[in-house]
């Protein structure tokens, strides 16, 4: 009972805190999930690959892959609806309070003070996770590794590349490396 | 994100619930809105459309199908993280999901820090994060209030 409660708690906390959705939530996430030891940075990586791969809110597949991994199936059950509360909670209560917020000024202030520290958090979490990619004694990921970074990189930022695509792409060169090694 | 297209395709162009501006104006509210997204965005439009029950209606049914794929998929590879065709291809895909965060802190920077002093928190939050000197949260809370403090300094005052 205790583990659905912490999962719930914790994902409530993620999405009470992750502001402007896509992957605002990804700092939060792996920061409480590997905080509770319920997942290692490189498992995170693989549920993080998974969740790209498939359609839907990328925070509602992560807190059900997270959940389920973490406790089975009420852990999937506890963590998605914990997601989902917070903002939808916020909205039937504000009404049409809502839509007025947004143009304040005071709300957009908040919003541009909040922007450095989104991309800070991201940048840590990005740096974080690269140091999952570096073998087990070893200082730096291995040469195939750094190529497919570097090419998923370039084609996601410059090609506009959907991340899906680029996943399945990435899995594809993967299982062709195992089949050439 | 690639959401609004697939919702003005079936709310606007052929259920002809909504107008287009409408979609997008709940749209972008959902948008500022905290948590997902697209759960926001069914609550928006199930009040507009239903009231209280027509937002639960639609979170759910917004939220099930990812829920039900992502359950099997995750039953599927839970006892096989070790098999030989899936950690072959999770070698090629960690570096890319790495490549992906990093490619959406240069997209949210580039779109939102554009003098100096954003660009050194920005710096400043990574290393505090990276070092686990703050949580998230702090960090996080810390932006607003930097932001709340700002506009009240520099709003001007009404004359004596």
């Amino acid at each position: 009972m205790m583990i659905y409660l912490q999962l719930f708690a914790t994902f409530f906390e993620i999405s009470l805190f992750s502001i402007g959705g896509g992957y605002n939530m990804i700092p939060l996430m792996q920061h409480a999930v590997t905080a509770n030891g319920w997942l290692s940075a490189e498992r995170f990586l693989d549920i993080l690959a998974v969740s790209e791969i498939t359609p839907g809110p990328i925070a509602v597949n992560l807190a059900t892959f997270a959940g389920y991994h973490t406790a089975g199936f009420w852990g999937a059950v506890a963590a998605t609806v914990a997601v989902c509360l917070p903002g939808s909670v916020i909205l039937l209560v504000l009404g049409s309070l809502a839509f007025r917020l947004r143009d304040r000024p005071a709300f957009r202030a908040a919003m541009r003070g909040l922007m450095p520290a989104l991309v800070g958090l991201l940048t840590a979490t990005a740096l974080r996770l690269a140091t999952a990619l570096i073998p087990a004694g070893a200082h730096w990921p291995s040469l195939q590794a750094s190529v497919v970074f570097a090419v998923a990189l370039t084609l996601f930022l410059w090609k506009n590349l959907h991340p899906a695509v680029l996943m399945l792409g990435a899995a594809a060169t993967g299982v062709a490396w195992s089949l050439v090694a | 994100m690639a959401a609004l297209p697939v919702f003005e395709a079936e709310l606007v162009n052929r259920r002809r619930w909504l107008s287009a501006p409408d979609t997008a104006e709940l749209f972008a509210i959902a948008q500022s809105g905290i948590g997902v997204i697209i759960v926001n965005f069914a609550v928006l439009a199930g009040l507009r459309l239903v009231g209280k029950r027509g937002a639960f209606v639609a979170v759910v049914a917004v939220v099930l199908p990812a829920f039900f794929v992502i359950l099997a998929l995750a039953m599927l590879v839970a006892g096989n993280w070790e098999n030989r065709w899936l950690s072959a291809a999770l070698v090629g895909l960690r570096p890319a999901v790495v490549a992906i965060i990093v490619g959406a802190a240069w997209r949210l920077g580039r779109a939102n820090l554009r003098t100096f002093w954003p660009i050194l928190a920005a710096a400043a939050c990574a290393v505090l994060l990276f070092q686990r000197v703050c949580s998230p949260v702090v960090l996080i809370l810390l932006g607003i209030a930097v932001g709340l403090i700002l506009h009240w300094l520099r709003r001007p005052r009404p004359a004596p």
